[in-house]
């Protein structure tokens, strides 16, 4: 299985995710290359790749994460003279927020960054996160990230309870699979409701929508491990409430209809729009799927294998166990997951007697569906090990999506079934 | 509120100082919080009647995060002084400085300040002025900072040294409260510290005589001001409490850190003023080198040891490209059976891993070649953390390795990263005390400690070192084997150009026997030795490293020519090999053959392609296959441009014959494309837009070898002129940045 990522890169990425920042990585080329790799990844922003268009000194060939390029003396001396160079220089590009993020080498040394950010005079834009907490889930550098950068904006608290109609999407990052679709179908489910989505946190946003991310009427919380810190520093400041649907984040039809309807009670809107256009998708889909089933018995009786977060995997194998009837017979969950949701996993696959099923993910055995990472469903279907395989968590197989694709919503669930169905055709 | 740092000597009595002024505050009605930041962690023991309190270090390594409670590591002591002891690593082990970093981290996150003290005073060693203990210093934590020293040299020199780290830190604001002299009764010993205290500008607030009160006090577990109010001792400790309120206050003055010079302290510390002079003045006449000439029967060993085989970036001290961790976890995780350890975070293991695995899966999804069972899962991680940083990561390492074995596995490598290296674990150690339980295990480590030992293709050099000790010198060669050396392990066509070659060699009757490194195993390496002939693949500067290391370590015969690219190439590689191996026979059979189709396709190809002007711009170092392609076709070839860097080892059969410019750039690309009158730019990266009417295509980074290689570029060329020179897409992206 694959090895996941750590704090360190949900961290750089949190930075990432703010159309007008700029994250200076304090470390060595080791670790900036793969950052900027996945960064460039995620979030195109370079038309070129080009090295010879980033030739500029702690660029390394590369459009995104400058880095001090530390070496063995800068250990001992400390990063001191690089980082005042790589200060003025990104600096004096544009007028971006710098964040200084130390490598897990770096955060040895002990440099103390603030000192460096103030007597360059950058201290009104410019930051420093000294401990991205490595090894620690990659969720948690993200929301740590983002919450340091939150509390040194100072944000203007707004009176929420006046506000209406306003929300902020949190916990997607850059590090979600596809997020930026994700964020899309939640803006067109909501606006079902009549609801704008202000700022989605950190992922494509840009400075001014988080200074205005304190106008609205609540944080709705997408994927907890990603965002629920992020809430409740959002209550505990501001006094803006949060909402997190009980089944998890909105995959598969009732979850999302389950997340609709908690949006809606919360802001005291009406749902029926909202929740008719999901009806109607399953009505139309219906046929598909009995033709399907009359053919072949399927889906009911395939077999499933899941690792991803658990605010996913909790939704996710319900519907595919209530819905379609399907078998899971892996089901793990990744670092960072809530203990709650987790019991609820295992409860749920007690109650159904597929006890066995969980934590007992395995990428080496022949399964229907998959759904993971993207290198492991790839490697699986490289390998022949399953019929469909889908991605629910990075990092990303690579696939190129040029129509929008998530697992989340009422579109997610109809991507889900066609990936499914489609895999269930071919030759196990 | 006042944030006080109190600094010394380790055993100069800055512990006993700090807890005394803690306890005069306290008796002054002030709300004080002293946090102890020195490994020995008894900075608050007078001030707890003589009891040990746990460390926040201790309690963040035992306690889960989410369970982590301020009250778990605030002790209230005498006065009401609040107490914490940072704690730290046992000797030797770990990182110190890194635990007071994380001590001030969890104490801020627990919320220390919502308590409102009055007076938060760090009580910190001052030996070693590195960055984690110079955190009390920083601005956000130290409004005054007092130096507590004797008339000792040492202690002079460490007071001096902290004055260095003050003035390294922030030499703009005044935060020096000035020196607290502990008293050691010496002779002379008060004009000794005032001396040092003129030179840097410093006032010495208050001389603490030496007397045996402390030692009774201390017997009881109470500082002097507790059990002897009415001495002179606690006079002066009220005297300093009253100081520090005075800078709160603003009626007392801090000052710059002005240190000394080494040589400065030498003189007017030690007063070696004039034997300094004299001594400099003789210094080249009195001082004899040391010389030892080395006995010629060692001379052999002594420099095999040291033979290092350093890649081009780490001889030059060019900045370094990746790290070597990276490099050696590229080559062990090649082998199918060994399991390689990384020790260190998460994330280096995560991107070590998804380069391997997105080469595995680009050969699987371009080239068909579907990774064998183990390949992409031979990799696992000790996940180190904070914790590890500053306890040492050993025990997770062990129980790592241990897990491992248990699991059967025979050959474990460990490969280390910067954490590890700049905490110093001691990873044979480790090794020595899992191959006592597990005798059958071979584990083997190797210790590039991230971009310590230098970069990417550095760490590649290290590996292979590592591993090529597998080798079983007693194996006896057998004709008609090779071994392949030094493939591209993270290209994509990596097992593709791999079957191209086998095919090859197949062709004359060769076999190939250990693939150094890919898809190997650890039996291949250690019949290392039953080939008689070693094939290069690459002979750029990380594959002439390799070639010399596996010289010097097997003596074998190295083939003269890398993998061969495109035709001309490729029927010479074959050609000498067969001569060889006396195969000649088989590969003329071969050659013919396909000359005879090269030459066919040739023709077809150049009633598009002949005459048409072409420019070369390239960072690859071998681009004599392209040329004899455009040659073969009758294009003409007006420049090759060499990219900055890459031209040290740029190597041609053109060299003299061709226009070649070096130092190439994107600019001078593009005015040659406007003034050159081309009809075709190859590139690594061809620019997207081209407004100019000339076409552009690129050239593979790592081509695939074999007769085939030019004319799979050719037959695009030909299909290239007779497509539109911008497509409709490229203009949608004009005003992308
Ligand atoms: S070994 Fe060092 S440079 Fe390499 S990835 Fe790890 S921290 Fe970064």
């Amino acid at each position: 299985m694959t090895l996941t990522a750590d704090a360190f890169t949900g961290s750089l990425l949190a930075v990432e995710g703010i159309t007008d920042a700029i994250v200076l990585l304090n470390g060595p080329t080791g670790c900036k290359f793969y950052h900027s790799h996945i960064s460039d990844c995620q979030y195109q922003r370079a038309s070129s790749f080009d090295p010879l268009g980033f030739t500029e000194e702690f660029y390394f060939g590369q459009p995104r994460v400058p880095c001090t390029y530390l070496e063995g003396e800068d250990y001992i001396a400390g990063s001191t003279e690089k980082l005042r160079r790589i200060l003025s220089s990104i600096a004096s590009k544009n007028d971006d927020l710098l964040v200084v993020v130390n490598s897990p080498g770096a955060s040895l040394i002990g440099d103390d960054l603030k000192q460096f950010i103030d007597s360059a005079n950058l201290s009104k834009r410019c930051l420093a996160i000294e401990n991205a907490g490595y090894s620690s889930p990659v969720c948690e550098g993200f929301e740590q990230t983002v919450i340091e950068i939150l509390k040194w904006m100072d944000l203007e608290g707004k009176n929420s309870s006046s506000i209406t109609g306003k929300v902020n999407l949190v916990g997607i990052s850059l590090y979600n699979s596809n997020w930026d679709s994700t964020a899309d179908e939640l803006r067109r489910i909501l606006s079902f409701l009549n609801i704008d989505v202000e700022t989605v946190l950190c992922a494509g946003t840009s400075i001014e929508e988080l200074q205005i991310s304190t106008s609205v009427a609540c944080n709705i919380v997408v994927f907890p491990e990603y965002g629920l810190k992020i809430a409740k520093w959002y209550e505990e400041q501001f006094g803006i409430p949060y909402i997190l649907s009980p089944m998890g984040a909105p995959v598969g039809y009732d979850a999302t209809e389950m997340w609709i309807k908690s949006v809606a009670s919360f802001m005291s809107v009406d749902p029926s729009q909202a929740i008719e256009i999901l009806r109607k998708e399953r009505k139309r889909n219906y046929h598909k799927t009995s033709r399907f089933h009359s053919l072949t018995g399927l889906p009911k009786g395939a077999t499933f294998a899941i690792n991803g977060d658990s605010s996913v995997v909790l939704p996710l194998t319900k519907w595919l166990y209530e819905y379609l009837g399907m078998a899971p017979v892996g089901v793990s969950t990744l670092p960072g997951g809530c203990s709650e949701t987790e019991t609820q996993i295992i409860d749920f696959l007690g109650k159904i007697g597929f006890s066995d099923s969980w934590k007992s993910f395995n990428d080496g055995e022949q399964v229907d569906v998959v759904l993971s990472d993207g290198h492991t469903i790839k490697m699986m279907h490289e390998k022949r090990l399953c019929r469909a395989a889908i991605e629910i968590a990075m990092p990303s197989s690579g696939y190129i999506n040029f129509l929008p694709r998530t697992y989340v919503g009422v579109n997610g669930a109809l991507f889900l079934l066609e990936e499914i169905f489609n895999g269930l055709r071919r030759m196990p | 509120m006042i944030q006080i740092a109190i600094y010394g000597k380790g055993g100069i009595g800055k512990s006993t100082i700090s807890a005394n002024i803690s306890a005069a505050l306290g008796d002054k009605g002030k709300r004080v919080l002293q946090v102890g930041c020195d490994p020995k962690h008894d900075s608050t023991r007078l001030l707890l009647e003589g009891e040990p309190i746990p460390t926040v270090l201790a309690y963040i390594r035992d306690t889960f995060p989410e369970q982590r409670k301020l009250d778990d590591i605030l002790f209230q002591g005498y006065a009401n002084v609040v107490c914490v002891e940072a704690g730290g690593p046992e000797p030797g082990v770990g990182c110190a400085g890194r635990g007071i970093l994380s001590t001030f981290k969890v104490l801020e996150d627990l919320g220390i300040d919502r308590i409102p003290f009055d007076v938060k005073l760090y009580d910190v060693l001052g030996d070693v002025v590195c960055g984690g203990f110079a955190v009390p210093i920083r601005k956000e934590y130290a409004d005054a900072v007092y130096i507590v020293t004797s008339g000792e040299y040492m202690a002079l020199y460490a007071a001096n040294n902290i004055l260095r780290g003050i003035c390294n830190f922030d030499n703009t604001s005044s935060r020096v409260a000035g020196i607290i002299h502990n008293s050691r009764g010496m002779e002379h010993e008060n004009e000794k510290v005032r001396i040092f205290a003129d030179s840097v500008g410093l006032p010495v607030i208050t001389s603490i005589p030496r007397t045996e009160i402390f030692a009774e006090a201390e017997k009881e577990g109470s500082t002097v001001i507790q059990r002897y109010p009415r001495s002179v001792p606690a006079f002066l400790f009220n005297q300093l409490a009253d100081h520090i309120e005075q800078i709160s206050n603003g009626t007392a003055s801090l000052f710059s850190a002005n240190p000394l010079t080494n040589e400065e302290m030498e003189i007017i510390v030690l007063g070696r003023d004039q034997d300094l002079h004299q001594n400099k003045r003789h210094s080249s006449s009195n001082k004899k080198s040391f010389h030892y000439e080395i006995p010629k029967i060692k001379q052999g060993f002594s420099v095999n040891k040291k033979s290092h085989f350093f890649t081009k970036n780490v001889k030059n001290k060019q900045p370094l490209q990746g790290c070597s961790f990276a490099g050696a976890v590229t080559v062990t995780s090649r082998i199918t059976d060994a399991l390689t350890i990384v020790h260190g975070p998460r994330s280096c293991a995560h991107i070590a891993s998804h380069f391997l695995n997105n080469s595995l899966l680009n050969a699987s999804s371009r080239y068909g070649i579907i990774p064998s069972g183990t390949e992409g899962k031979t990799l696992v991680s000790t996940d180190m953390d904070d914790k590890s940083f500053i306890f040492g990561g050993l025990d997770n390492l062990i129980l790592c390795l241990e897990e491992a074995c248990m699991k059967g596995w025979y050959t474990i490598f460990i490969v280390t990263t910067c954490p590890s290296g700049l905490i110093g674990d001691n990873i044979e150690h480790a090794v020595s005390r899992v191959e006592q339980k597990f005798p059958h295990t071979n584990i083997i480590p190797i210790e590039v400690d991230g971009n310590l030992a230098g970069d990417f293709s550095q760490g590649l050099v290290e590996g292979y070192k590592v591993i090529s000790n597998i080798i079983d010198s007693s194996i006896k060669a057998e004709d008609c084997l090779v071994n392949i050396i030094g493939e591209k392990t993270l290209s994509d066509n990596l097992n593709s150009n791999f079957i191209i070659i086998k095919e090859l060699l197949d062709s004359i009757g060769v076999r190939v026997n250990c693939r150094f490194l890919s898809t190997t195993t650890v039996n291949d390496i250690r019949n290392f030795r039953r080939a008689s002939l070693n094939i290069l693949a690459h002979n750029d500067d990380s594959g002439m490293v390799l070639k010399k290391l596996i010289d010097s370590k097997t003596g074998m015969e190295f083939f003269g020519l890398p993998f061969p690219i495109g035709f001309n190439e490729t029927a010479e590689w074959l050609e000498l090999l067969a001569e060889r191996f006396d195969m000649e026979a088989e590969a003329w059979k071969l050659i013919e053959k396909q000359k005879r189709l090269y030459y066919k396709e040739i023709e077809d190809l150049r009633p598009v392609l002949k005459g048409k002007r072409v420019l070369i711009s390239s960072f690859c170092l071998n681009l004599d296959w392209i040329i004899d392609m455009l040659m073969d076709l009758g294009m003409e070839l007006v420049k090759v441009g060499l990219i900055a860097s890459s031209y040290d080892d740029f190597r041609t059969k053109y060299i003299g014959i061709l226009p070649m410019e070096y130092d190439y750039t994107a600019e001078k690309r593009q005015i040659d494309i406007e003034t050159l009158n081309l009809d075709l730019v190859l590139s690594n990266y061809p620019p997207i837009m081209s407004n100019d009417g000339v076409h552009h295509d690129a050239i593979p980074f790592s081509p695939d070898v074999g007769f085939s290689s030019g004319l799979v570029m050719a037959r695009r060329w030909g299909m290239i002129m007779r497509l539109p020179v911008v497509e409709g897409w490229k203009r949608d992206g004009v005003d992308c940045s």
